[in-house]
């Protein structure tokens, strides 16, 4: 995720200090990762040096807070422009389960007993979602939606497996037999 | 055997999915994970509200259950699950009485369904149980109300008295506005909270849903899925949940995988 | 490998456009056809339901050949030729004739007792010679009559030498009774006058056509052709629709690979069509099948030829062009309603509710145009008359099958809530009661026509009843009064009365040597030269023993060669006959004194010729003077008359007199016609037995009821099968629902019971319109015929009886499919 297009963004409903920033920020994106100050800093006067923030004004006083923030068309633009580009689809070709499945074929050991304990372990997970999801706000449900379904395409990819686990098993088995085909 | 054996213990542990969020998080923790050590046999919990032993069943030459064992609490929201065609559908059936298995017993309480004749277990699945289906389930020349009253109407209920817990049910899970129409004449999400109602109405100890998201687009199932678990918690109901769907398993308590007519025991 | 060649050449001619459409009807035969066991049952259903229907069209087609060629050999056998131009003199060439009709168990014989004049006399079609004397030719049905046991009281009335078989060529149909008879030789002593029954004749055959019908006759035809050929309409266009939910979700399969709605109702219209051809085929078929066994069916009492049986080509080219046009319009109409989508059909809720008025019109001018016919009497009905009946009955038969969809729609609509069945079963009805009102409305118009025309039999068939069963002057109602003359001499009529009363359902008999006579001298006494008939006084002569005479009047003394003048007791038409003296006859007060009387009798003294026949000149005889005025009996066969010992004519003119017999008969004894008509025939085979009201109404008022009965129930069967159809198909459509409804924990007997409920709800519901516009339109046509009301309650409970049999048997028969769909196997996800 790009923290300083979200940060943007932020700053496209009105001007704010840093440290309102950082809440806003933390409040709808920062579930597992509340932002450090540095970073917001550090973020924002690189948006300030591209000429995407200005500074709107500055509050006397000490800390690093004194400053207001405010952006700028090249701003709008650029936040325009972001949202109108794709996110790229992460793709995974080698996650941990797929190494254990194909780890556990090659050893004789039960495929399905991973996949079996990883469903138990992927619903927990989910049921604890679900159960936050149902109590929550929007955003809550947002968050929560979006993990929920990246976990039921593991699970999917699981069902999946299981289905292919004779035909995974057998090539896995006798690879002897593929290469000599022509 | 053996080597299957120690294989599985060697690979017991389960990645932790990558979940930006505490598991202790959110209200009312339920029995989760006891899907996974749920002992196989019910008579180790003689508590159990609804429990299948060893069942089997063919439909011809083809085996649908083949040893399949359950118990569901009071109050407990079990999925089963599954790739299709593994039975889970047929192991509603059965729990619920719909289907005699070939073999095994299906205790409800302190009864046993196979010692009763069809009419106890049809008077049995008009007073204690109540049925969500994924489509098709809504008798179309009725209305929605009348259909939400047709279980209460079955079990002898008075007209009058059916038609107020009837629109009343349909006001909780709010739909009181289609109380009037036909099921052709409302959504698909709609028609589902009916049945959902429908399912509800007569205060069942056990609601039996066999994908009852099946047919709806996931917001419309969410919220079915929210209506239906919160009313079954409020009521105390049990629910046997049928679903290939992971998120809507999440709304159980816990799961129990069915697989060529077995459930799976992890712990055996 | 000339068929492709023969497609291209004549495909592009057509035009591309006709070709598509060409394919796209194939496509929907082929549909129709090769769809699947359902859609090929489906097929076979409506191909049967419309054969049925086509083949009774094909016989309604035949109609006027029928009728044309019994017509034609009617008039070609008539032997009225005498009644054109004037009396013919004995020659070669002639023959006398004389009527004979007789009747056995009810069954009308019929034919000519012939004896030629010289060596060459005509002979009639299907004859090759007249029959000669106590000899007889007869028909191939009265041959095994005669044969049979059942005949064996008409083969002793007919003791004659069987020469031949009358021919087709001379007889109405396969099953009619027909003789000729060669006169016996000493049935009669040579010119004495006869019984006034024969006529000479010098050919067979009569020019003349169009014999008028009576009225009666002509309005039952009218109303059955139009009760039957309705439910046939009705029934057909149901066959057509047999099925249409599945065809429609068929038509959606074919929507979803790419046919427009243009394509997709030429494609209904082609499985239509198939369903059509097929039933045009199969009712082909069926007519050819029955057209033979139709010949064993003693139609119209004497059958009908297979030969005869010919579709007129016009009609029946209209009928296999119409029937499938007609299929192809019903299913585009019913399409109207559906919106067949790709994923699926939609059936368009009837935006506006089902008007009333014009469906309570069409029923309200038919009685309308019903109720200022009449047809009582003698009248003839016009061409505008015959319009107008088809006309009103059509409108009230066509008025039950659209308002029935009314009705049921109402009574649906307004049916309180009720048991769960109950519930289920209406709302059913609400959502799609269509396809149920096309099977009941033919079963409603059957029934309307029905009821009406059964009240119309029964009320006409009693009236004749009566007539035959009223005793004249008699007061008892359980005798039947016949009525014998012989051919025979008149001093035989001792040997008639001794033959009648050996009858064993004899209860009464009276006979006598009767005549007629009239005065030599003129009323008024003018010119003797006078050629008015009715100038001279007639009156009738009853020839008895004493004995015999006692019977007809209270005599207070009799010798052989006494006379007596016999009057009324009670003259009916006020004022009492009066009794003219030879003076008063002949004088100038005669005016005065017969105007006022009733009825007048030559007194004592009064010169008269006896006999009444062409044959002879007849006899002179003077009433013998001292005859005494008696008073006739109640229930004597003779009212006002001349009374006379033998000894008062003299044995010459005794046999010149007609041997006569009245004869009480029980009325339950079945042969009792038959018994008489054999006692008769030991006087004289040839005599004339006759029932006062013999109009043999019975035999085809029977037969025209068990028609009837018949049609009803194959049209009840019918409607059940179609029903059933319907209802199994809805059944299986619901399947899931049903197995829903199962899970929820429905008992068997709820939904066994919605089943059947919705079976009878529409049923009931059609039948009692039925049966309420069956009696308006009974009553209208008795109106007609000038008699009051009267709604037979038997007819109504059979019909009703019947309907529940079917609504029943419907359900049933349902039945092991709702309880095989009733299995779980319906919540499997598909």
């Amino acid at each position: 995720m790009s923290i300083g297009h979200t940060l943007l963004g932020l700053l496209e409903a009105g001007p704010r200090h840093g440290y309102d920033l950082k809440r806003s920020y933390d409040e709808r994106f920062g579930h597992d990762r509340p932002l450090h100050y540095g970073q917001v800093y550090a973020t924002l006067s690189r948006l300030l040096k591209n000429g995407l923030v200005e500074v709107d004004g500055v509050t006397p006083g000490d800390g690093p807070d004194r400053k207001r923030y405010a952006i700028t068309e090249a701003g709008v633009t650029d936040v325009e422009h972001w949202l109108t580009q794709p996110e790229r689809p992460d793709v995974y070709l080698h996650s941990g389960l797929y190494t254990k499945l194909v780890i556990a074929l090659l050893t004789g050991r039960a495929a399905a007993d991973v996949l079996d304990r990883q469903r138990a372990e992927h619903l927990t997970a989910m049921r604890a979602l679900t159960r936050r999801k149902t109590g929550g706000d929007l955003a809550d449900q947002l968050v929560c939606d979006h993990a929920l379904f990246h976990l039921e395409a593991d699970l999917r990819f699981l069902e999946l497996t299981a289905a292919r686990l004779d035909a995974l098993a057998s090539a896995l088995r006798s690879p002897q037999a593929d290469e000599a085909r022509p | 055997m053996t080597a299957r054996d120690r294989s599985a213990r060697a690979v017991a542990a389960p990645t932790a999915p990558a979940v930006p969020v505490s598991p202790a998080a959110g209200p009312g923790t339920g029995p989760a994970g006891v899907g996974l050590a749920a002992p196989a046999d019910p008579s180790e919990s003689p508590g159990a509200l609804l429990a299948a032993i060893e069942l089997h069943k063919r439909f011809g030459a083809t085996p649908a259950l083949d040893g399949a064992s359950l118990r569901v609490d009071a109050g407990e929201i079990v999925a089963l699950m599954g790739p299709s065609g593994s039975g889970k559908s047929t192991l509603l059936h059965c729990l619920a009485g719909i289907v005699g298995p070939d073999a095994g017993e299906v205790h409800y309480g302190t009864r046993r369904l196979s010692a009763m004749s069809e009419a106890g277990r049809s008077a049995l699945r008009r007073g204690e149980f109540g049925f969500v289906f994924q489509f098709g389930q809504l008798v179309p020349e009725l209305t929605c109300a009348e259909n939400v009253a047709l279980p209460l109407r079955l079990g002898g209920v008075g007209r009058r008295a059916a038609r107020e817990r009837a629109h009343a049910q349909l006001a909780r899970l709010g739909v009181d506005d289609v109380a009037g129409k036909r099921p052709g004449e409302v959504s698909g999400g709609q028609g589902q909270r009916v049945a959902v109602a429908r399912a509800l109405v007569s205060e069942p100890r056990v609601i039996f849903a066999d994908e009852p998201t099946g047919a709806l687009d996931s917001l419309n199932g969410e919220e079915v899925m929210r209506l239906l678990t919160e009313a079954a918690r409020t009521a105390a109901a049990a629910v046997v949940l049928v679903t290939h769907d992971a998120r809507v398993a999440a709304y159980s308590d816990r799961e129990v995988v069915v697989r060529d007519g077995r459930t799976r025991s992890l712990a055996g | 490998m000339s068929a492709p060649a023969v497609t291209r050449t004549t495909a592009p001619a057509a035009g591309p456009r006709a070709r598509a459409w060409l394919v796209q009807l194939l496509l929907g035969a082929r549909l129709a056809l090769a769809g699947g066991p359902s859609a090929w049952l489906r097929t076979a259903m409506t191909g049967l339901g419309v054969g049925l229907g086509v083949a009774l069209l094909l016989v309604a087609a035949s109609a006027p050949a029928i009728l044309h060629a019994r017509h034609d050999r009617g008039a070609d056998r008539d032997a009225s030729s005498y009644l054109v131009g004037g009396p013919l003199a004995p020659g070669d060439t002639t023959v006398v004739a004389e009527p004979y009709e007789t009747t056995t168990h009810g069954q009308e014989v019929s034919g000519l007792v012939v004896r030629p004049d010289g060596a060459h006399p005509p002979v009639p079609p299907g004859l090759s010679a007249l029959p000669g004397p106590d000899q007889m030719v007869v028909s191939p049905a009265l041959a095994r009559l005669l044969d049979a046991p059942r005949g064996a009281l008409l083969a002793a009335r007919l003791p004659f030498e069987r020469v031949g078989v009358i021919g087709a060529a001379g007889l109405a149909g396969p099953h009619e009774l027909y003789v000729y008879i060669g006169e016996p030789r000493d049935r009669r002593p040579d010119g004495a006058p006869g019984d006034g029954q024969e006529f000479r004749i010098d050919h067979f055959g009569s020019p003349q056509r169009g014999a008028s019908m009576p009225a009666v006759l002509t309005m039952l035809i009218i109303v059955i052709v139009a009760v039957l050929l309705l439910p046939i309409g009705a029934f057909t266009a149901a066959a057509v629709r047999f099925g249409s939910q599945a065809r429609d979700r068929q038509l959606a399969a074919v929507r979803l690979v790419g046919a427009d709605p243009g394509m997709t109702r030429r494609i209904a219209a082609g499985g239509a069509l198939a369903g059509a051809l097929a039933g045009c085929v199969a009712g082909a078929a069926l007519f050819a099948a029955g057209r033979p066994l139709a010949q064993r069916v003693a139609l119209f009492r004497s059958g009908v030829f297979a030969s005869d049986i010919r579709p007129s080509p016009v009609l029946a080219a209209l009928v296999l062009v119409a029937v499938p046009a007609s299929a192809v319009a019903i299913t585009l109409f019913s399409l109207r309603r559906v919106v067949i989508e790709p994923l699926g059909v939609a059936r368009l809720a009837p935006t506006t509710r089902r008007r009333l008025w014009w469906r309570l019109a069409m029923p309200v001018i038919g009685i309308a145009l019903l109720l200022p016919l009449h047809a009582g009497g003698s009248q003839i009905f016009g061409r505008k008359d015959q319009a107008q009946l088809a006309a009103g009955v059509v409108l009230v038969l066509v008025g039950v099958t659209v308002l029935l969809p009314w009705v049921l729609d109402a009574a649906v609509r307004r049916l309180g809530p009720g048991p769960l069945a109950w519930q289920l079963a209406v709302r059913r009805l609400q959502l799609d009661g269509a396809t149920t009102v096309r099977a009941v409305a033919a079963v409603a118009v059957a029934v309307t026509g029905a009821i009406a025309l059964q009240m119309v039999f029964s009320v006409v068939e009693d009236r004749f009843t009566r007539d035959i069963t009223v005793v004249p002057g008699g007061r008892s109602t359980a005798v039947t009064r016949l009525w014998v003359d012989a051919g025979s001499p008149g001093s035989t009529a001792a040997d008639l009365g001794q033959a009648l009363a050996a009858a064993p359902a004899a209860r009464q008999v009276w006979t006598w040597a009767s005549g007629g006579m009239t005065t030599v001298d003129l009323i008024g006494g003018r010119p003797a030269d006078s050629r008015q008939a009715d100038s001279h006084l007639y009156a009738d002569l009853a020839v008895a023993d004493c004995a015999s005479l006692r019977r007809f009047a209270a005599l207070p003394s009799c010798a052989d060669g006494d006379a007596f003048l016999a009057v009324p007791e009670t003259a009916t038409g006020g004022g009492a006959p009066v009794v003219l003296s030879p003076e008063q006859l002949t004088g100038p007060t005669v005016g005065a004194l017969m105007s006022g009387a009733p009825q007048a009798l030559p007194g004592p003294g009064t010169r008269m010729i006896v006999g009444t026949s062409v044959a002879g000149a007849g006899l002179a005889w003077t009433i013998p003077a001292g005859s005494r005025v008696v008073a006739t009996r109640p229930d004597a066969p003779v009212g006002t008359a001349v009374l006379a010992t033998p000894g008062a004519v003299g044995p010459e003119l005794l046999d010149t007199l007609i041997p006569t017999g009245y004869l009480d008969v029980d009325r339950h004894e079945p042969d009792a016609y038959d018994q008489a008509a054999v006692a008769a025939a030991r006087v004289d085979p040839l005599a004339h037995v006759l029932t006062s009201g013999r109009t043999v109404v019975d035999p085809l008022f029977g037969q025209i009821r068990t028609a009837m009965y018949v049609g009803i129930v194959a049209v009840l069967v019918m409607v059940g099968a179609s029903l059933l159809v319907t209802m199994v198909e809805q059944l299986r459509e619901r399947h899931r629902v049903l197995a829903v409804l199962v899970a929820f924990g429905t008992r068997r007997r709820t939904l066994a019971t919605s089943v059947l409920w919705q079976a009878a709800l529409p049923m009931v519901l059609g039948v009692a319109l039925a049966v309420g516009l069956g009696m308006g339109l009974g009553a209208a046509l008795l109106r007609m015929v000038g008699l009051p009301p009267s709604f037979d309650w038997t007819n109504i409970a059979t019909v009703s009886v019947a309907t529940a049999v079917v609504i029943i048997g419907t359900t049933a028969t349902s039945l092991p499919v709702l309880y095989r769909l009733m299995r779980p196997d319906g919540l499997r996800t598909e």
